[in-house]
C-alpha cells in the first residue's frame, strides 16, 4: 500500500537536545492526521523534516512513495505556524508568485487564484496589497496559497489561530472538502475541539517521542473506563442497593426537581443495558450515557503521566 | 533554475518599483550634475562683463590696453581727452559692471606706480586683478623697451609656445589613471556596501514577516539566498547605469544650456589665482593647455575599455556576492535592526580598510601593499579595480587571473558558510543571538 507519508524511525538532534526520538508514522490517502503535543514536543521539527526544510539525522521519510526532495515538496501544501506574506505585494500577484514556486505555470496560477478568491468571496481584494488586509483577511490569503497547487498532502500547523469563529468554520469546511477529494492532511494544533471534529487518526508527541498513536475511535475506546452518567428521580438508597451486584458509585449530585445525577463504574465489563436492567425497578431514569473521555482529557492525562514517569 | 529566476525577478521588480528606488535614481543625477557644475556655474555668474572706462593721462598706455589681451569679460574703453572725469565717475559709481580707471601721467616712470579705480559698489575681484595684471604687463614691456631697447612683445611672441612633455608611457596618462582608479574603487565600494546592506535588510524582512518558511517549503534556502543576492545585485547595477547615464546627460544639457565653457572658465580661474604671485607668466596663460590634455585623456581612455567592460564587472559581481552572502547570514541571524551592529562590524571593517588601501594604492600602484591587497579576497574587489588603470594587461594579466581565482574560491566558501548559518538562522525567532549561537547553527546545519 502506498502511503502519502511514510516516516520511519526519524531522529533529530539539536546541539544537546534530542528533538525527535525514533518517530514513525504513516498516513493514508484522504486521511486527516492530528499531530498533538505540548509546546516543544517536536511537532514543528517533524513537520519541517516532512517538508524537506530540515534534514533528519536518522530514519527516513517518503512522500507519496518518493524520498524528500524538490519534487516531493511540490506535492505538499504547507501552512506554517509562523506565517506571513510580503507586505508590499498585491494579493493576486502574491498568490501567483507562490503558485509558480510550486511549479504552476503563470496562467494556471492565475486561473486557480481567481477560482479560490471567488470561492472565498474575496475577489475584490485581488489588487489590494497585503499590508492593507486585516489579520483574518491575510490568513485567508495564506490558506489559499497553501492549497493553490492542489497538493496531495496538506500540512497545517495551527491553521485556526487568528481566525474568528465564522472563518474557523469556513476553513474547517474547506479542510473536509479537500479530504473528500482525496487530499491527506496533517493537522497540528492545540485546539482539541477541532481535533475531535476533524481527525481520523492522531499521534501524541511528547519530548520527541510518540506517546500514543492510532485512529480516533480506537484511542477513545482505549481510554474509556466503563463509566456511566445517570440522571434519575427516586430513592438513593434503593439505587445503591440495586447497583450492588455489578457497579460501584463514583459520585453523586443533587439536581433541581428532586433529580439526582450519579456517575457509576462497572466492576466487570458491564454495559449500559445491564446497568438499566439493574436500576429500572428502583427509579425513574431521565438520562443515561456512557462517559467517553474527551481528547483534551486524554491529552492532559497522558502528558502528565509521561512527565511523572520521567520525574520518577 | 526556474525557481531561482522567479526569486531573482521578484527581488528585482519589487525593488525597482519602489518609490524610493525611482526617486533616488532620478534625484541623484541632479545632485551629481549640480555638484560638478555648480562651481563652474557660480564662477560663470561671477564673470560678468565689466567695462573699464580708462582716463589715460600717459596717452600711451591706453592704446596698449585695448589691444593687449582679448578677454571676454573685461573690455577697456579709452575716454576722450576732453571727457569730464568727475561727471563720468559719478555717473557710473553705483554700477557694478562699469569701472572708471584713472591712470596718472607719471605711471610709467614712477617707482611705485599706482592707478585709481572708481566704483562705490563692489566690483568683481577678478576684474581688478585683470586690470592690475594688464597694467603691470604693459608697464613692464614699456620699461624694458625704454631701458634695454628690447621689444618684449615680439620676444614673447617668439617664445609663445610652452615646452611640451610628450608622454610616451603605455596606456593612460598618470593623472587620468589616478582619476579612473579612484572612481572605480569608490563606485565598487559604495555599491557593495549599499546593496550588501539591502540584502541583509531583505533577509531580515522575510524573517520578521514570517514568509520565509513558506518560501523554503518550495525552494531550498540556498536558492532563496542566491536569488536574493542576485536580484539585489542587479538592482545595484541598474541603479548605477541609470544614475551614470542620467548624470552624463544632465551635465551635457546643463552646460550647453547655461553656456558654460569649461576650458575658458578654468583658465580664467587659474589666471585669477595666479595673478598675485606669478604676474610675469600672465602673458602665456592663454595657451589652452587644459584642452590639449583633455583630448589626450579621451584618446587614451580607449585602452581602459577592456578593464571597464570585462574585468571590473567580474570584480563587482564576485565582490558583491562575497560580501552580500555574509550580510545575508547576518540578516538571517537577527530579528531586528538594532541587533545588527555587532555582526555588521566584522564585515564592514575589511571593506573600509580596503577603501583606504585602494586610495594609497592609487599613489603607489606598484607597492607590495598594492600587490598583496589586490590578491587578498576581502580587499581585492576594491583594490584591484583601483590598480587596474596602472597595470599593463599584457604582462600583468596573471595577477588578475590569480586574484579572480582566489576571490572565486572564497566566494564559494563564504556562500557555503553563510548558507549554513542562513538555513538555520531564518527559522529561529525571538532568540538572543551571539557568536556562540551562530557557531552552533553552523555546526548543526546539514
Amino acid at each position: 500500500m502506498t502511503y502519502v507519508v511514510l516516516a520511519k524511525k526519524l531522529r533529530k538532534n539539536f546541539s544537546n537536545h534530542l528533538a525527535l526520538d525514533n518517530v514513525s508514522f504513516s498516513l493514508k490517502k484522504g486521511t486527516i492526521f492530528g499531530l498533538l503535543g505540548p509546546n516543544g514536543a517536536g511537532k514543528t521539527t517533524l513537520i519541517r523534516i516532512i517538508n524537506g526544510i530540515i534534514n533528519a539525522d536518522g530514519g527516513s521519510v517518503k512522500i507519496d512513495g518518493k524520498e524528500v526532495s524538490d519534487l516531493a515538496q511540490l506535492a505538499i501544501g504547507y501552512l506554517p505556524e509562523e506565517r506571513g506574506l510580503y507586505k508590499k505585494m498585491k494579493v493576486e500577484e502574491h498568490l501567483i508568485y507562490l503558485g509558480q514556486l510550486k511549479n504552476l505555470s503563470k496562467k494556471e496560477a492565475k486561473e486557480k487564484t481567481t477560482h479560490w478568491l471567488e470561492k472565498f468571496g474575496i475577489d475584490s481584494w485581488k489588487n489590494k496589497t497585503i499590508e492593507e488586509l486585516s489579520k483574518g483577511m491575510a490568513q485567508k490569503v495564506q490558506f489559499i496559497a497553501t492549497v493553490l497547487h492542489d497538493p496531495k498532502l496538506l500540512i497545517l500547523d495551527e491553521p485556526f489561530s487568528g481566525f474568528d469563529p465564522i472563518n474557523t468554520e469556513l476553513i474547517k469546511k474547506e479542510i473536509l472538502e479537500l479530504q473528500e477529494k482525496g487530499t491527506s492532511i496533517i493537522l497540528s494544533t492545540h485546539n482539541m475541539n477541532s481535533v475531535e471534529e476533524l481527525c481520523d487518526e492522531l499521534a501524541l508527541l511528547n519530548e520527541g517521542k510518540i506517546l500514543l498513536q492510532g485512529s480516533m475511535t480506537e484511542i477513545k475506546k482505549r481510554f474509556q473506563n466503563n463509566q456511566f452518567e445517570l440522571i434519575f428521580s427516586g430513592n438513593m438508597i434503593s439505587l445503591t442497593a440495586a447497583l450492588w451486584t455489578g457497579f460501584e458509585l463514583i459520585k453523586h449530585e443533587k439536581l433541581e426537581n428532586n433529580r439526582l445525577k450519579v456517575v457509576v463504574a462497572g466492576t466487570t465489563n458491564n454495559n449500559i443495558n445491564e446497568l438499566l436492567t439493574a436500576i429500572l425497578p428502583t427509579c425513574k431514569v431521565w438520562e443515561v450515557k456512557e462517559l467517553i473521555p474527551s481528547m483534551n482529557e486524554i491529552f492532559i492525562q497522558q502528558i502528565t503521566a509521561d512527565k511523572q514517569l520521567v520525574n520518577d | 533554475m526556474t525557481k531561482l529566476l522567479l526569486i531573482i525577478r521578484r527581488e528585482y521588480f519589487s525593488r525597482i518599483k519602489k518609490p524610493s528606488f525611482i526617486l533616488l535614481s532620478l534625484i541623484t543625477p541632479f545632485f551629481i550634475s549640480a555638484l560638478m557644475l555648480a562651481p563652474m556655474g557660480i564662477n560663470k555668474s561671477n564673470f560678468t562683463q565689466t567695462r573699464v572706462l580708462v582716463f589715460d593721462n600717459t596717452h600711451v598706455l591706453g592704446t596698449y590696453l585695448t589691444t593687449h589681451d582679448d578677454n571676454r569679460y573685461v573690455t577697456y574703453e579709452i575716454q576722450d581727452e576732453h571727457a569730464d572725469f568727475a561727471e563720468i565717475s559719478s555717473k557710473y559709481d553705483l554700477d557694478d559692471n562699469v569701472l572708471v580707471l584713472d591712470i596718472p601721467q607719471n605711471f610709467i616712470k614712477n617707482q611705485a606706480p599706482a592707478v585709481e579705480l572708481y566704483n562705490k559698489n563692489t566690483p568683481a575681484l577678478y576684474a581688478i586683478s585683470k586690470i592690475k595684471n594688464d597694467l603691470y604687463d604693459i608697464r613692464k614691456k614699456l620699461v624694458v623697451y625704454s631701458t634695454f631697447k628690447l621689444n618684449l612683445e615680439r620676444f614673447e611672441q617668439k617664445m609663445n609656445s610652452p615646452v611640451s612633455v610628450i608622454f610616451h608611457g603605455e596606456g593612460l596618462n598618470p593623472q587620468m589613471k589616478f582619476f579612473v582608479g579612484f572612481a572605480a574603487a569608490l563606485i565598487l565600494y559604495l555599491l557593495i556596501i549599499m546593496y550588501g546592506v539591502q540584502v541583509m535588510r531583505s533577509v531580515m524582512e522575510e524573517k520578521s514577516n514570517r514568509i520565509v518558511e513558506i518560501i523554503i517549503s518550495s525552494v531550498t534556502p540556498s536558492t532563496l539566498m542566491k536569488g536574493k543576492i542576485m536580484g539585489v545585485g542587479l538592482v545595484g547595477i541598474s541603479q548605477f547605469i541609470i544614475i551614470t547615464l542620467l548624470s552624463t546627460g544632465l551635465i551635457g544639457l546643463f552646460s550647453s544650456y547655461f553656456d558654460i565653457e569649461t576650458g575658458e572658465l578654468i583658465t580664467q580661474q587659474l589666471q585669477m589665482l595666479n595673478s598675485d604671485q606669478q604676474q610675469v607668466t600672465n602673458a602665456v596663460q592663454d595657451i589652452p593647455l587644459f584642452n590639449i590634455e583633455l583630448q589626450h585623456y579621451i584618446n587614451n581612455l580607449s585602452s581602459y575599455i577592456p578593464s571597464l567592460l570585462f574585468i571590473i564587472p567580474v570584480f563587482f559581481i564576485l565582490g558583491f556576492y562575497l560580501y552580500a552572502s555574509l550580510f545575508a547570514a547576518v540578516g538571517s541571524a537577527i530579528d531586528n535592526e538594532t541587533d545588527t551592529q555587532q555582526f555588521i562590524l566584522p564585515i564592514t571593517i575589511p571593506l573600509i580598510i580596503s577603501g583606504s588601501i585602494a586610495y594609497s594604492v592609487l599613489q603607489h600602484p606598484n607597492s607590495d601593499l598594492a600587490f598583496w591587497s589586490s590578491l587578498f579576497p576581502f580587499s581585492s574587489p576594491i583594490v584591484m579595480p583601483a590598480r587596474l588603470a596602472f597595470m599593463d594587461l599584457s604582462s600583468d594579466w596573471w595577477q588578475i587571473v590569480v586574484s579572480i581565482g582566489i576571490l572565486l574560491i572564497t566566494v564559494i566558501g563564504a556562500t557555503k558558510l553563510s548558507g549554513r548559518i542562513y538555513r538555520t538562522g531564518i527559522l529561529m525567532y525571538g532568540q538572543k543571538v551571539t557568536y556562540k549561537t551562530i557557531w552552533k547553527w553552523f555546526k548543526q546545519s546539514n
